[in-house]
Order: structure tokens, then C-alpha cells, then sequence
């Protein structure tokens, strides 16, 4: 059965592809086998080594799973002159806390994201094309910096408590702890939501919703039975993934001190081992338990919708924009409640900004601005190195990059065969699953059996797992940028060329590529960026050999008061700052270079 | 026709995908630039602290290039490897050895510190093999070295007169680890003490007194805002990733005798935020997220530095110095260069304890001889009262013989458990702090809960104490098979939580 099912793939494969392409094909597809599929198997194949009933006993109970849970939901502390409420949430165990704060998270982004989308959708108002722009900012990748932030703004004795007290309100708030965790990831991910739903928003046909309207529906009735529901694979694909991130976020747990999520679990582990033998058994389960949420969701949006089609926007030829002016009501809610939203998720960036241009930032205002920061960075040699490494990790991973992206998109967009999808899932899926458990399934593949001591052995070199890593983690960018630039080209132009007799591989040289060449340099800028500021695997493969660790394992160790020195806090945040720069570069000319909008910005 | 063309193509891209796959080998695995030396404006100052002209016979196997210790630069530039654990100032500042006489003499172009977590230091010197020296990190952690047999001893004329000149012995704490063959392996080349730093701010916010001894740091006074608003008032680190923890919870066990010892232990834990390492538990000081932190006493003068509210408070008559060892590495291919390397530190390097923003005491006591001594008059002073200071008496063997099995019952009992003791903890001090039970009780209570466990032996089978003869039982198994460790944790876990659930339970009946 399965004998008949490859012979009839292998010949449509030669008989649509010729060799050249065939041998870039099989390549590719070593790449994602060696480096996403073979090390996800051994982590989800691994605890059949030391997993006993035991083990199962320990993972449903403490810290595991904590029940009842202990601590404080809220705590009303009367401090004299006004009384403070703590917003704390209890400890369920490192399973349930995961759990909730993803749920949490992701229904609390769904609501934000959809409301910005839809007001910035449907309504014409001033600022309407500045809240666009700012909803993008908390999408600027920070890592680490923007969850300390967070806590400075609305943590223990922090800025919100102490604006509070200062306005003489009575009352003041501090957010600490999982609840912290949860607002704070919810400011950095909303916007995910709000991309997707927005592109969603724009492409629903507007005759749908002018049908409904003469029919009566108006409205609240209106958005509720059909603009919701056609816009719903838009937000549904939206609040998979911040699923997805929020729970292998660990920039939120380290900034508010919750160690007990599996984000954290996991990379102590790694940290801590002195061998990948001695690394405990429930560890690899957690890391495992993750993945498999991550393909569950993943597998669940795709079916209801395909990942694909939302790396096209614009099929040439735009509706007219369904936009209305709004109410009273409505433009309060956008002046009072849209617009303070917004601005509020910016504010860790805009703290990193602070804290790389300030001397000090002990109390509410930072003192003393200073350009030292920036010079440091220059002259310290663990950022010199970390940056160096990171650039060449990044280069390596684009140019392997645009070799796999431009032959797996070419392939699925032209070759009809069954079992194209495959490839298409290959290409997309790396950007929902958590980049730890990726990371822990290349150590433990590739530290233990034959490939132990090898080059490729992630503790004498994780260099080289760290490049191909970036390379599958942040093709996606670029494949989704091909595929759309594909749609573009109409496939008889190609036809003519293979009339003439020119063999597929070299059409897709001479006609192809040159019609799709700004898509596929659009896309590499964009997966070089996002390459430049990644952290899981960066971190995890980075500590097995700090020498050949990249700049976002320097943030993190100088985040985490590592390096044994300063708090150096106000260095990683001037390191974060020129990131963000570079991303807004990255991200301004591949969006001119398009035209398109919202495409592959952010996630 | 067509395929002419494609062929090349084809011959093109295969051959940029092999020069891919060469250069990522080159650049990673074989070719490593050699960084040009720093320079910097310190000219090297001549004092009796100069080395002595190096006679004699190299340490072990000669390295490959000249045997006689060399009057003329050694035909190859040497670049020596140090793994370390000492932090970026003191790495830069060391730098400061490329200038000296010594390394001209030695031909010695440049030094490459190597940053690593503590837990593994062993494989990756091992794994490496090609490391000279190993700095900082503390006595337990060169022991453990010493133990696998990576150490070689400290010979020749160029070191003996360096090693003459540091104490062998200072304030009860031997400065050099000398072995069955009369041999010394490791020697300290800098001071400390333990104790911990406070945050004045932070402790007037809270209305809680200076605590001056380490039963303070586990009291009830301290844990008043952890009943109240669920805010830990210390910050103290996991022992698996600090050797300066280790060492401070192993002076704690001996000051106060093992079982009072884990009492104390354990209710310094639920007091806690509990962090993975030495500096972030400093940086909650500094940052006025705790009011107290156990600290190494140069992280307290750093936090003082940083934020003039901290101060380090060193425990009268329980605390102990250790010194910070050097050492050469069995698997230096350059021992004799090596060895010039740690003649400085020993000597003339001793200046840079005294920077500003490095405020470390020195091992040896001719350094303040030099102006840059002179312009120390603290750390003078620190280095006198310490000499004079009466610590506990501690016993490295001792410390030694059960420390693994310490720091995985410290984290199975106390970090893995932090919740549920804190929820006991919070519940034993609501009802004593309303008066619904007396000091007794309290006391009663907290030695219940903190006392070493009674649990289930994972060899045996059998019940067993964690007496400190088990710990010993305990740490030989482990060390042998590290496999093992997650059984014993196990155990540890449960019995740990049977334990808290139960008393939990007993107080919420009382309350």
C-alpha cells in the first residue's frame, strides 16, 4: 500500500521536477529532518528511558501540580494613609500554572487584539493611522528588557503603585507574580491577534456584510453573525500562537520571579546538568508536554483554516474599504479606552529606551542621561563576541534559508503531488513550535550515540546547531514572503519557458527568480532580523559554550545578573535598543521594497 | 543546448554549498583569531614584589619548545586559556599581566577567560583539554578538582618565592591545599568572608530591625511582611548553582550543629526569594526588592557601591574566610608559561583586589607596601580585623564529605517545596503574631518542620534519617552514579510534603 503510495509521488516528482531541482529538494528536506523532525522525535521518544509509574505519580503532584493551591489570590495590606491591593494569583504547580496564564493570556489578547482590529478596520477617526503604527510597537522584539520593564511599571513598589499613592487615590495597585505574568504577556502579545485578525477584517468581501445590512442586521448583530465569523480563522490563527508563545515565554516569569512555568524548568535544567545523561526525566516530559500543545493547536487552526492563505493579503485588486464614522459612544471608546490600551502595551519599549539612555533608574524617574552605554558595548568583549557570533550565525542561516524557503515554496506552489502538503506544513510549522523544546531535542540528539564528541556535539561546538537552528526556526519568514510573490506569477509564463524547452530548473532561474528576486530579498531581511534576536535555542546551546554564544544569550546572562558582575541591566537594554533599531530598518525597507502591508511583520 | 547551462548551475551551487560547509568548519572548529593585547596606560610598578629570575627545572613534561627556562622570548607566542569564575572587571583588569616583564619574558601575547557555571567545570576541562589555569570559584570547587585528580602541583623556583610570601594559614583558614605528596595543588590568591548586605531603605520601609546573625535571617520578625503582603525579606540562592551559597549553608550547619543547622536552614528559605544564583540574589538588594541577601562579602561591597543604602554585615563570631584559589591544570600544554601567569597574581597582580570597583582583600600582605596599597586604607584595615577575628571552627573535610548530598536535599526540601513551607510558614506565623499560640508552640513547631527528614531509602528500601552520616552515605553514592540523584530527590520531595501537609493541616485546625 504504502510501496504504491511512494511510487506514485516518486513519479510524479520526476516526471514534474528535473534533477537539479530534485537534489535541492532532497536537501531541503534533510535540512528540516536532521534539524526539526529527528529531534522532536527523540524528545518525545526520550522519556520511554527512565519513566516509570513513579515518575507519572511525581508530575501530578508538587510542585507539578499543585492542589489546592497555595498563596494569595489578592491581598488588601492597609499601609496608613491609603490601603494597597496586591494582585498576586496562587501557585497551582508548574503544569497548571503554565496552563492558565497561556489561557489567561490568550483570552485576554483576543479580546484586546479584536477590538483594535476592528475599530481600526471599520471606523474612520483622527489617529487612525497612528494607532496602526503604534499597535506594531510591542511587536518590536525585546527580549528580556520588556518583561523588566513591565515590573518596574506595575510591580512591587513600582511606578503604577507610586503614581497611586502620589495622586492621593485612596487606593494603589501592585500586580506582581502569575498575575503579573499575565498582563505583561498580554502587552506583548495582543498584537499578534490583531495582525491576523486585521488582515482577516480586510479581506472579508464587503457585499457579505452590505447583504446582511439589507436584511436588517445591524450593528452589534451585524459583527456578531457575520463579520465575526468569517474573520474567525484570522483569530483563531492569532490566539494559537500566542498560546503557543505565552507558554514558552520566559521573559515575563524571570521579570516577576515565578519559577514554577515550564519555560523556566526547562532551561534551569540545562543550565544546571553537568551531563545530558543526568538531565531528569520529567524535564524532557515537560518539554515534550509543550511541543505536543503546540502541534495540537497548530494542528487544530490549520484544519480550520490554512496557515497559508494569510500570507497573502492582496491578490491584486482591493475592496473598497467598508469604513464608517463612528458614534459617540464609539469614539469615546476609542479615545478612552483603545487609544490608553495602546499606548500602555508600548511602554516597555519605551522603557528599554530609558533604561539604555539612563545612568541609574532606582525610584519612579530615571536619573542622569548618558551615552556610556552604548560605548561599553563597543568596548566589552563578551557583546563584541556575542554580536560577531550572532551575525555570522544569522548570515549562514539566510543563505540556507533562501536556498530551502524559494525550492519548498516553488515546489508546493507548482508541483501538483499528493503529499505536497507535507512540505508545506514542514515550511510554515517551525513558527509554532516552542523553539525550547526544539533546543532540548537537539542536545539530547546530538550529544549522546554516535554523535558524541563529533563537531556537531553541542558541547564542544553549538555553533554549528545554533546556525541551522536559526535557519529552520526563521525560515518561515521568507517562505511565506516567496509564496506570496508566487501567487504573483502566473504560471503560463513559466509554461511558456518550458514550451521552449527549457528544463524546470532552469525556468525557475531565468523567469522565476527574477520576477520574485524583491520578495525573496524582502523575506530574507526579515528572517535575518528575526534570526538576530532569537532566544530559545540561543540560549539553551549558547550556555553549553559561551564563546560561541550569540548576543541574546548575553542579554539574558546580563539580564539575569549572569557574568557574576553589576547589574547590568542598562547594557542589555542599550544591546535590545540597537536591536530594535535594526528591526525597524529590516522591517521598514522589506515593507517598501512589497508594498505590503501586514504580511510577515511581527510573527 | 539547455542542459549545458543548467550543469553548471548545478556544479555552481554545489560548489557554494561545500565552501558553505568548509567555512563553517574553519571558522568554528580550527581558525581562531588571537586577539590583540589591550593596551593600557599603567606602566608596571617595580616593588619587592617582583618576581625572581626563573631558574630551574618546569613544573612537569616539558613543553615542546625551549627546556631551559628561557632569557630570550620562547620562539612560539603563547596565549594562555584560564577558566574562571571570577566576573568581567576582575577578567579585564588582569589584563594588565600582558604588560608585565614576566609575560615579555615568557612570550605570553594573550589571556582567554572562559566563564563557566560551576557544575561543569569538571567536563569541560575535561572535554577541552587544553585549559592552563583555573581561577576563582572557591576552595569546595578546587577541592572537587583536586579530588579528580586535574590539578598539578605548584613547583619551581619561579612560584616558590611567590608561594613563600602568602600565609599559609590566615584567620583559620588554610590558604594552600597541599597534598599527601607535601606538594602544594591550589593556593588562594584573594580573601573573603561571608555574611550578608541589607538594604537600609527597604528595612525602614517594613519597620524590621538590622539582623546581625544568621538565626536572624530565619526569624519571625523578618517573615512579618511575608504574612502580610506575601513579600520575602531575604534572598538567598540555590546551592547547586553557587559555591558561595554552598559554602555559607555548610558554615551555617557547623556553626549551629546539624540539626539546629537545618532548622535554621529552612526557615531562612521560607523567609526567601530563592534565586538560581549568587548575583541575582545581590541584585534583589541593590534593587530594593528584598532587605536582606547572604552574600560573598565582595558582592556586599559591590552592592554598597552600586546603591549606598546596602551594607555588608558579617556576622560576629560565625562567620569564616576562605580564600579564593589558583591553580595550574594538568592539561596546560604551556605549564611553565602558565605558572608565570600565577607568580603574578600571587605578586604583583595582588593590586588589582584594590580597584575601585573590584574590592577584594588580598592574600598577600606585601601589597600594601605599594602606593596602591596605600591609597587602600579600608581594605587594610578589613585585611587587619579579619586577621584577628575569631570565626567558627570549620572544617573543610567535613564540609566536603556531605555537600552534594546537601545541596540536592537544600533544593528538594526547600526550593522544590518553596510554596507549600512558605504556606506553613505564613499559616504558623498568622496564628502566633494573633496570639493564638505562644513562643513554644512557634518554637515546637519550627523544629518540627525543620528538623533533617525521616524518608524512604531508595537503595534500601528501608526508613532512614538524613542524619549527617547518611549525608555522607548519600554524597559517596551520587558521586559515584549521578543517575541516582533524582530517586533520593524524590524521596526527599515526598517525604518533605508529607511532612508540611501535615502540620499544615494541624494549624488550620488551631486557627
Amino acid at each position: 500500500m504504502a510501496l504504491k503510495l511512494i511510487r506514485r509521488i516518486t513519479g510524479a516528482l520526476v516526471f514534474q521536477l528535473d534533477t537539479p531541482l530534485t537534489l535541492l529538494l532532497l536537501f531541503s528536506l534533510a535540512v528540516f529532518i536532521a534539524i526539526l523532525v529527528m529531534p522532536l522525535i527523540t524528545l518525545l521518544a526520550r522519556p520511554a528511558i527512565g519513566i516509570s509509574m513513579d515518575v507519572v505519580r511525581g508530575l501530578l503532584a508538587y510542585p507539578y501540580v499543585v492542589w489546592p493551591p497555595l498563596g494569595e489570590w489578592i491581598i488588601g495590606v492597609d499601609r496608613g494613609d491609603h490601603k494597597l491591593i496586591i494582585l498576586r494569583f496562587k501557585d497551582m504547580g508548574v503544569i497548571l500554572n503554565t496552563l492558565a496564564i497561556a489561557f489567561s493570556v490568550t483570552v485576554l489578547a483576543t479580546v484586546v487584539g479584536v477590538l483594535v482590529a476592528y475599530v481600526s478596520a471599520r471606523y474612520e477617526f483622527p489617529g487612525r493611522a497612528l494607532l496602526r503604527i503604534l499597535a506594531l510597537v510591542p511587536l518590536l522584539y525585546t527580549p528580556f528588557v520588556n518583561a523588566f520593564v513591565a515590573y518596574k511599571i506595575f510591580g512591587d513598589n513600582g511606578i503604577l503603585y507610586n503614581t497611586m499613592v502620589w495622586l492621593n487615590l485612596g487606593y494603589a495597585l501592585e500586580v506582581t507574580y502569575i498575575a503579573g505574568v499575565i498582563i505583561a504577556q498580554t502587552m506583548m502579545f495582543w498584537p499578534i491577534v490583531y495582525l491576523n485578525t486585521l488582515a482577516a477584517l480586510l479581506q472579508i468581501d464587503p457585499s457579505l456584510e452590505e447583504q446582511a445590512e439589507n436584511m436588517g442586521a445591524r450593528g452589534f448583530k451585524l459583527f456578531r453573525s457575520v463579520t465575526l465569523p468569517l474573520s474567525l480563522p484570522g483569530i483563531a490563527a492569532g490566539a494559537g500562537l500566542v498560546f503557543i508563545f505565552s507558554m514558552e515565554d520566559l521573559a515575563a516569569p524571570i521579570a516577576f520571579k515565578v519559577d514554577r512555568v515550564v519555560s523556566r524548568e526547562i532551561v534551569k535544567a540545562i543550565v544546571g546538568s553537568r551531563d545530558i545523561e543526568a538531565l531528569s526525566v520529567e524535564v524532557v516530559i515537560l518539554a515534550g508536554l509543550l511541543l505536543t500543545s503546540a502541534l495540537l493547536w497548530f494542528i487544530a487552526v490549520k484544519h480550520y483554516v490554512s496557515l497559508r492563505h494569510y500570507a497573502m493579503i492582496v491578490r491584486g485588486g482591493r475592496w473598497k474599504p467598508r469604513v464608517a464614522k463612528p458614534g459617540l459612544p464609539m469614539y469615546i471608546a476609542i479615545y478612552l479606552a483603545v487609544f490608553p490600551i495602546v499606548i500602555f502595551s508600548m511602554l516597555p519599549q519605551l522603557g528599554v529606551l530609558v533604561y539604555a539612555f539612563s545612568e541609574s533608574w532606582f525610584g519612579v524617574l530615571p536619573s542622569g542621561f548618558t551615552l556610556d552605554h552604548f560605548r561599553e558595548l563597543l568596548r566589552d568583549p563578551n557583546v563584541v563576541n556575542g554580536l560577531r557570533n550572532s551575525v555570522v550565525y544569522s548570515t549562514i542561516a539566510i543563505t540556507l534559508i533562501v536556498v530551502t524557503s524559494t525550492t519548498i515554496a516553488y515546489i508546493v506552489s507548482r508541483v501538483k503531488v499528493t503529499g505536497v502538503g507535507v512540505l508545506d506544513v514542514l515550511a510554515t510549522s517551525p513558527l509554532a513550535i516552542p523553539g525550547l523544546s526544539i533546543a532540548l531535542g537537539l542536545v539530547i540528539l546530538y550529544s549522546l550515540g554516535p554523535f558524541k564528541d563529533s563537531f556537531l556535539d553541542p558541547f564542544r561546538n553549538p555553533a554549528v546547531l545554533i546556525a541551522l537552528a536559526y535557519a529552520v526556526r526563521k525560515g518561515p519568514f521568507t517562505t511565506r514572503a516567496v509564496y506570496a510573490g508566487l501567487q504573483q506569477v502566473h504560471q503560463t509564463l513559466e509554461e511558456a519557458g518550458m514550451n521552449m524547452g527549457a528544463s524546470r530548473f532552469r525556468v525557475l532561474f531565468t523567469i522565476v527568480l527574477p520576477l520574485i528576486g524583491l520578495n525573496v530579498m524582502a523575506g530574507a531581511i526579515v528572517s535575518f532580523v528575526y534570526c538576530m534576536t532569537e532566544v530559545s535555542t540561543s540560549i539553551v546551546l549558547g550556555a553549553l559554550n559561551p564563546e560561541q554564544a550569540p548576543v541574546t544569550y548575553v542579554i539574558y546572562e546580563y539580564v539575569t545578573a549572569g557574568y557574576g558582575g553589576g547589574a547590568f541591566i542598562h547594557l542589555a537594554a542599550a544591546i535590545v535598543a540597537l536591536t530594535m533599531a535594526l528591526q525597524i530598518l529590516a522591517i521598514t525597507i522589506s515593507n517598501y521594497i512589497l508594498r505590503f502591508r501586514y504580511a510577515f511583520l511581527g510573527v | 543546448m539547455g542542459y549545458s547551462n543548467s550543469r553548471l548551475v548545478i556544479v555552481g551551487v554545489a560548489i557554494a554549498l561545500i565552501l558553505l560547509v568548509l567555512a563553517t568548519y574553519m571558522l568554528f572548529i580550527r581558525g581562531e583569531e588571537v586577539t590583540t593585547p589591550q593596551p593600557t596606560i599603567h606602566t608596571p610598578i617595580q616593588t619587592p614584589l617582583t618576581e625572581t629570575t626563573p631558574t630551574g627545572t618546569p613544573a612537569q613534561t616539558p613543553p615542546p619548545e625551549a627546556r631551559t627556562p628561557p632569557a630570550t622570548p620562547s620562539a612560539q607566542p603563547i596565549v594562555l586559556n584560564i577558566i574562571t569564575r571570577h566576573p568581567g572587571e576582575i577578567q579585564v583588569a588582569a589584563r594588565e599581566f600582558l604588560n608585565s616583564e614576566i609575560a615579555k619574558r615568557y612570550n605570553i601575547v594573550d589571556i582567554r577567560f572562559y566563564y563557566q557555571d560551576p557544575v561543569v567545570w569538571v567536563s569541560a576541562i575535561k572535554r577541552r583539554g587544553d585549559f592552563d589555569v583555573a581561577w576563582g570559584g572557591g576552595p569546595t570547587l578546587f577541592d572537587t578538582l583536586y579530588l579528580e585528580g586535574l590539578l598539578a602541583p605548584l613547583e619551581g623556583s619561579i612560584i616558590e618565592e611567590a608561594l613563600k610570601q602568602v600565609p599559609d594559614v590566615f584567620a583559620g583558614a588554610s590558604m594552600k591545599r597541599v597534598g599527601s605528596d607535601g606538594k602544594v595543588y591550589w593556593v588562594a590568591s584573594a580573601v573573603s568572608s561571608f555574611g550578608f548586605t541589607v538594604n537600609h531603605d527597604v528595612l525602614r520601609r517594613h519597620g524590621l530591625p538590622v539582623p546581625r546573625s544568621w538565626a536572624d535571617l530565619s526569624s519571625p520578625i523578618l517573615g512579618r511582611p511575608l504574612v502580610t503582603e506575601y513579600k520575602p525579606m531575604v534572598s538567598i540562592a540555590d546551592p547547586l548553582r553557587s559555591t558561595s551559597h554552598t559554602r555559607m549553608y555548610e558554615i551555617i550547619l557547623q556553626a549551629y550543629g546539624w540539626d539546629r543547622g537545618w532548622v535554621t536552614l529552612t526557615f531562612m528559605a521560607a523567609n526567601s526569594l530563592i534565586e538560581g544564583g549568587s548575583a541575582e540574589a545581590r541584585d534583589n538588594v541593590i534593587l530594593g526588592r528584598v532587605a536582606v541577601a547572604i552574600t560573598i562579602d565582595f558582592y556586599g561591597y559591590t552592592a554598597m557601591k552600586a546603591n549606598p543604602s546596602t551594607e555588608y554585615v558579617a556576622p560576629a563570631g560565625e562567620t569564616i574566610v576562605n580564600g579564593d584559589p589558583i591553580a595550574l591544570l594538568k592539561t596546560s600544554r604551556n605549564p611553565e608559561a602558565a605558572l608565570a601567569f600565577i607568580t603574578w597574581v600571587l605578586t604583583e597582580g595582588q593590586k588589582i583586589w584594590l580597584r575601585e570597583d573590584i574590592n577584594r582583600l588580598p592574600v598577600n600582605p606585601k601589597v600594601f607596601e605599594t602606593p596602591e596599597g596605600a591609597s587602600r586604607p579600608d581594605i587594610k584595615r578589613a585585611y587587619e580585623s579579619l586577621a584577628e577575628a575569631r570565626g567558627i571552627d570549620f572544617s573543610d573535610d567535613r564540609a566536603l564529605a556531605v555537600e552534594r548530598a546537601m545541596q540536592i536535599y537544600f533544593k528538594a526540601t526547600l526550593i522544590d517545596m518553596d510554596s507549600l513551607l512558605k504556606e506553613v510558614w505564613r499559616t504558623l506565623l498568622k496564628l502566633y503574631f494573633d496570639g493564638k499560640i505562644g513562643e513554644d508552640k512557634l518554637k515546637e513547631y519550627m523544629e518540627r518542620a525543620g528538623r533533617p527528614l525521616t524518608y524512604r531509602d531508595p537503595v534500601t528500601g528501608g526508613m532512614v534519617t538524613f542524619t549527617e552520616d547518611d549525608a555522607k552515605r548519600v554524597t559517596e553514592i551520587v558521586l559515584k552514579d549521578p543517575t541516582r540523584e533524582d530517586a533520593f530527590i524524590r524521596a526527599w520531595r515526598d517525604a518533605a510534603s508529607k511532612r508540611y501537609n501535615d502540620i499544615l493541616s494541624e494549624l488550620r485546625r488551631i486557627g
